[in-house]
């Protein structure tokens, strides 16, 4: 058979079955729900694709290091939290969205630390940093939202720019991963780590610049999303942890680490936000959301095997 | 019991797994015993015991699921839903209460099992699986209960969660049976010989005529059955069916294993850490809740506890290493 004919090579893509699904979606939107092409409704999609969106890119560099970052939402609030109680407190928006990030980014940079340095399990790692960072900006902001934010951060948290700068990040990302010497590393240490590192690659180094990375996203996502709700608070993001893995895994990246795409994820992404929204514009309780969400998971577990099936047996 | 839970024989030198977690957990007592007299009180340790059943035995489960290399994230879910179940058939359907209690039990353990053919048979990694259970099993609850909660339980069923027996509440002595047979089961049947087995390395266990599969898909369906029992021990507390019960179990109950010395891993476990684990969470809530703290602040110092008890474990393992 021709290795290299049309079909073959779809077949091989990654992204294929996450970009089906996406498209099966929105093409049954379109077919049954006309309000979900209003302006208002595609700047909401956008709005809330461009959050998660922007955790799931640094969520799959962690993952593709076979790690795990579940402490994403945590960092986002508290991270918006440090920014917004600055802007309250007079600090010019620019310095205190700097300090949320820089929060962010000190956050990811501890988990990696605990991650290489203690050579402590990541998911424990970040489960407790999840709780502490979690109860900890609620201990230290006594609960009390931040809700009047400067002008330019509500602005740059609506509709469509949210959006913009996640496909900017993404594509950053997905650059660095396809062409800088970085994005290489990170593969090479998922595959094996011991093999990277025999080949003189500083694993550690690079682990720690994924979940720095990963931090940096959540906070980036945090300034959007107190801009856009005008609101921030400790409970912001709660639970998206379990949503972003899911996104990330939808879209194609192996959990065990090695093989992946950024663009996967932010195609995972888009598909959970778009069957969230379509779930609501049909009417359909939030609650029941979970078993169609399950479902959609599931269906991307079982893409990926016969994937890896086909990998093998061809 | 401070027997070693190495599958390898123990040296003589090597601290046994739980030594970080007992070590916290004496800490956390002598203080709580010396800042709160109140803390010894019979009625204090009665309330303790019987606030930490209901995850208790959904960490017993856990220790088997968490021995073989896995995980379970579901089992939060599960029990909101094995608990309407059981509120529906015995309060809109009128059903007996032993019929009740067994269709209850055969949901946990349909939930598991589906977890667990997913893992076993469909290669789904077991994180990616029981995500996607946690979102189906809480839907549902949701979708069977209405999103309405359910009382008018038998009197039978309230009792049970309410009274003591010989001082102790009677849910915490069906914790403590559950966790000794978990531990038997574990240490002392060929099935516990296969779980750690399976845990240690698949392809060796494989290889020497155990059914990785079946092996894998029982301890996932154990891990439901038992996330129904709890779901029964909450209703009962509770006195009351609802669709959110038991959210947040999934990890309360991995603290409390992975706190107590079994290693994320697999390939080894330990069910009296889990007591100790489980045990340390429970003087955590009550020492923040005595110093007039919230639920909030018993996950803050709750998420340093399990860094210190994980930090203790690697401490531990590189001393047995080089005695």
């Amino acid at each position: 058979m021709d290795q290299n004919g049309l079909l073959n090579r779809l077949g091989r893509t990654r992204e294929l079955p996450a970009l089906a699904m996406l498209m099966l979606v929105i093409g049954w939107m379109a077919l049954k729900q006309p309000k979900f092409f209003s302006p208002e409704n595609l700047a909401t999609l956008a709005q809330d694709a461009g959050y998660l969106g922007m955790l799931a890119c640094g969520e799959a560099f962690v993952i593709l290091t076979g790690g795990v970052d579940l402490s994403v939402g945590a960092v986002l609030a508290m991270s918006a939290c440090i920014s917004g109680s600055r802007m309250m407190a007079g600090m010019a928006w620019p310095a205190a969205s700097l300090m949320g990030l820089a929060a962010g980014a000190f956050a990811g940079w501890l988990n990696g630390a605990m991650v290489t340095m203690r050579k402590l399990p990541p998911i424990l790692v970040t489960l407790a940093t999840l709780l502490i960072f979690r109860a900890g900006t609620n201990v230290a902001t006594g609960a009390v939202p931040y809700n009047n934010l400067p002008d330019p951060v509500k602005f740059i948290g609506k509709g469509w720019i949210p959006f913009s700068l996640f496909l900017v990040v993404l594509s950053a990302f997905a650059v660095a991963l396809a062409r800088m010497r970085f994005g290489r590393n990170v593969a090479a240490v998922g595959g094996s780590e011991q093999s990277a590192r025999l080949s003189g690659v500083r694993t550690d180094r690079v682990i720690r610049t994924c979940y720095v990375l990963s931090g940096l996203c959540a906070a980036l996502a945090g300034l959007l999303a107190a801009g856009g709700g005008n609101n921030a608070q400790w409970n912001l993001a709660e639970n998206w942890e379990l949503e972003v893995i899911a996104a990330v895994v939808i879209g194609g990246v192996r959990l065990t680490g090695g093989e992946g795409s950024v663009i996967g994820a932010g195609i995972g992404a888009l598909i959970i936000v778009v069957l969230r929204n379509a779930l609501f514009l049909m009417g359909i309780a939030p609650e029941r959301y979970g078993l169609i969400t399950a479902v959609v998971i599931l269906l991307a577990a079982l893409a990926e095997q016969m994937r890896v099936r086909r990998a093998v047996a061809a | 019991m401070s027997a070693p839970s190495t599958t390898a024989p123990p040296r003589r030198s090597s601290l046994p797994a739980e030594t970080g977690v007992f070590l916290v957990l004496a800490a956390i007592a002598v203080w709580l015993t010396i800042r709160f007299p109140d803390f010894r009180t019979g009625a204090n340790l009665s309330v303790l015991l019987s606030g930490i059943a209901e995850v208790a035995i959904v960490a017993a489960g856990m220790t088997l699921v968490i021995a073989t290399g896995g995980i379970d994230i579901s089992v939060g879910s599960v029990v909101g839903f094995s608990g309407v179940v059981l509120g529906v058939l015995v309060v809109e359907k009128q059903w007996g209460l032993l019929p009740a209690l067994i269709a209850t039990c055969l949901a946990g353990t349909l939930c598991g099992a589906v977890n667990g053919v997913l893992i076993a048979r469909f290669k789904v990694p077991p994180i990616i699986a029981t995500l996607a259970g946690l979102s189906a099993a809480r839907a549902g609850a949701y979708i069977l209960s209405d999103g309405n909660s359910l009382s008018g339980l038998p009197d039978a069923m309230v009792e049970f969660g309410l009274n003591n027996w010989m001082g102790v509440p009677k849910p915490a002595w069906l914790a403590a049976g559950i966790l000794f047979f978990t531990g038997l089961l574990l240490k002392k049947t060929s099935i516990g010989r296969s779980i750690l087995a399976l845990g240690g390395s698949r392809e060796a266990t494989y290889l020497s005529g155990i059914r990785t599969a079946n092996v894998e898909l029982l301890v996932y369906a154990l891990c439901g059955l038992l996330a129904a029992v709890s779901a029964i021990v909450v209703t009962a507390r509770g006195a009351t069916a609802t669709p959110d019960a038991g959210k947040g179990f999934e990890l309360t109950a991995i603290t409390a294993v992975v706190m107590g010395g079994t290693p994320v891993s697999g390939g080894r476990a330990t069910i009296w850490g889990t007591v100790l684990g489980m045990l340390a969470i429970a003087l955590v809530q009550n020492g923040v809740i005595s110093y007039g703290g919230d639920g909030v602040r018993v996950q803050l110092v709750l998420g340093a506890v399990l860094l210190l008890s994980v930090e203790v474990d690697r401490w531990r393992t590189r001393r047995n290493l080089k005695a």
